[in-house]
């Protein structure tokens, strides 16, 4: 008996549904709008490079016989090479994550609650990940150090990833400040270009903030890059399983 | 006036964030709709863990390839080999480079099977137990392949596997350069290893670990939530 990748994404759509209207009350309708297209278009950025790059894919089986054996074939919707349920999963935990850091810790500092919110996705993925490996929802096919069959780069990636997001959205949406090397750039860029001025994050109007916020997570998705790379140079260096050959 | 603007431009700004800031019970109620929702995966993900159990236990499930045809099984069991007995369905590879496939002549001494300083135990796979003078043998020189669609003709002769002049008996083998790891995950790398511990019960120990830890701490946010909205 397995879960199909069909049982996956019914459940995702199924949780997403009423997650998504949970949020909006808890987060504000317009902030939750912000939080959820961010989160879609930076998980679904992520994944897209992971698997052009070869370290992970969502359809190792539909390019032989997986369609024989599933009615539907997989994955119903698709954002490009990715699912939609995965980056649906993404939004969830990342929501949630940033929910519960905001209420266990109302009073830290912006970067120590955007960490621990990293770790409790890394919490919820460590749950998801061997349930995804073994039922084929996706694979992991990189030279790296894994532990239960999934790759460490992965657990580090997910902490990094829910890091930034959740740094950048509280640093734009829910606080909305400058740094002095933000506001370097954005001067020269965003504002001058989008918004003809050089007012501060907190002196912008809401539809202002969400494109400042889309713009902090294109820089935040190099920065995740900068991270990553030494990350997965250290555990291909380490690594205890080697990629699939061309010839598989 | 210009120092007005600013303040009416500051003031639309906190006209946009109050519309935006929902109540505080509106808040509590949302937060608790999202942790019920995220519970419910968690659980969910744990029966699924516990569904895909003899999945996970199965060493080459993570990179398995599907089989061509649905109908057929992934890994076809190669039937058993009974002593003296030539299988007869049993595929055997075209001959491999550096060995050669010689017949035993019906004069050998005693008509015995092949020895094993004839027979390099590398290259003996499935050499059927209790085997006895004058039993017939089918050698397999090579891991037999398991695809289903492989017709090759089945020889019955009983044959013995001599190296060849060109083999690498004389010469002394080159040590080859590392590969690297496998394909394979070892050790606390597999899946299947967690899988089969515990009495075939270890995946499921952990996966209700990781599931515990999560219920617990989306209770405590909950309850600290409602903790605060009482005190207000």
């Amino acid at each position: 008996m397995k879960g199909n990748v069909i049982v996956f994404e019914a459940l995702t759509f199924i949780f997403f549904i009423v997650f998504y209207q949970g949020a909006s009350h808890a987060m504000g309708k317009r902030k939750n709008r912000a939080f959820f297209i961010g989160s879609l278009l930076f998980s679904l950025a992520i994944q897209t490079v992971a698997v052009w790059g070869g370290v992970m894919n969502f359809f190792w089986y539909s390019q032989n016989s997986y369609f024989k054996h599933y009615p539907l074939g997989g994955y119903i919707i698709w954002l490009g090479l990715v699912p939609l349920a995965a980056c649906l999963l993404w939004y969830l935990v990342a929501a949630t994550a940033q929910m519960l850091s905001t209420v266990l810790m109302p009073e830290a500092k912006l970067w120590s609650r955007s960490a621990v919110a990293g770790a409790i996705a890394v919490l919820f993925y460590m749950l998801i990940e061997p349930v995804a490996v073994t039922n084929h929802w996706w694979t992991f096919n990189l030279k790296s150090f894994y532990v239960i069959d999934v790759p460490l780069v992965a657990l580090f990636a997910i902490f990094g990833s829910v890091f930034l997001f959740n740094a950048v959205y509280s640093l734009t949406v829910l606080e909305p400040s400058d740094t002095k090397f933000l506001k370097r750039i954005e001067d020269k860029t965003i504002k001058r270009v989008a918004f003809k001025s050089n007012r501060y994050a907190k002196n912008l109007t809401f539809n202002q903030l969400e494109s400042l916020f889309f713009w902090r997570l294109a820089l935040a998705f190099v920065a995740f890059g900068v991270f990553i790379a030494p990350v997965m140079a250290i555990f291909w260096a380490v690594a205890n399983r080697g990629q699939i050959p061309p010839g598989w | 006036m210009a120092n007005k603007r600013i303040e009416l431009e500051q003031y639309k700004h906190y006209v946009n964030l109050l519309e935006e800031e929902p109540n505080r019970k509106r808040v509590r109620k949302g937060f608790a709709v999202c942790v019920v929702v995220m519970m419910l995966l968690v659980i969910a993900l744990f029966v699924l863990t516990v569904m895909s159990n003899t999945l996970a236990t199965k060493p080459g499930n993570i990179l398995e390839k599907p089989s061509a045809n649905p109908s057929l099984p992934t890994n076809p069991q190669i039937p058993s080999t009974v002593p003296g007995q030539v299988p007869g369905t049993q595929t055997i590879p075209s001959q491999v480079p550096g060995t050669q496939t010689v017949p035993v002549p019906s004069t050998s001494p005693g008509g015995k099977a092949p020895t094993s300083e004839v027979l390099s135990d590398s290259q003996v796979i499935g050499l059927p137990a209790g085997t006895r003078d004058g039993d017939l043998i089918a050698q397999i020189t090579a891991p037999i392949p398991t695809s289903p669609t492989s017709t090759a003709p089945v020889s019955t002769a009983p044959t013995t596997t001599l190296p060849s002049s060109s083999s690498s008996a004389s010469t002394p083998a080159k040590p080859k350069p590392n590969p690297g790891p496998g394909s394979q995950t070892t050790g606390a790398g597999n899946l299947s290893k967690l899988a089969g511990g515990a009495g075939s019960r270890g995946l499921q120990i952990y996966a209700l670990v990781m599931m515990l830890g999560l219920v617990v701490l989306l209770y405590l946010g909950m309850r600290r939530l409602r903790v605060e909205g009482k005190a207000k």
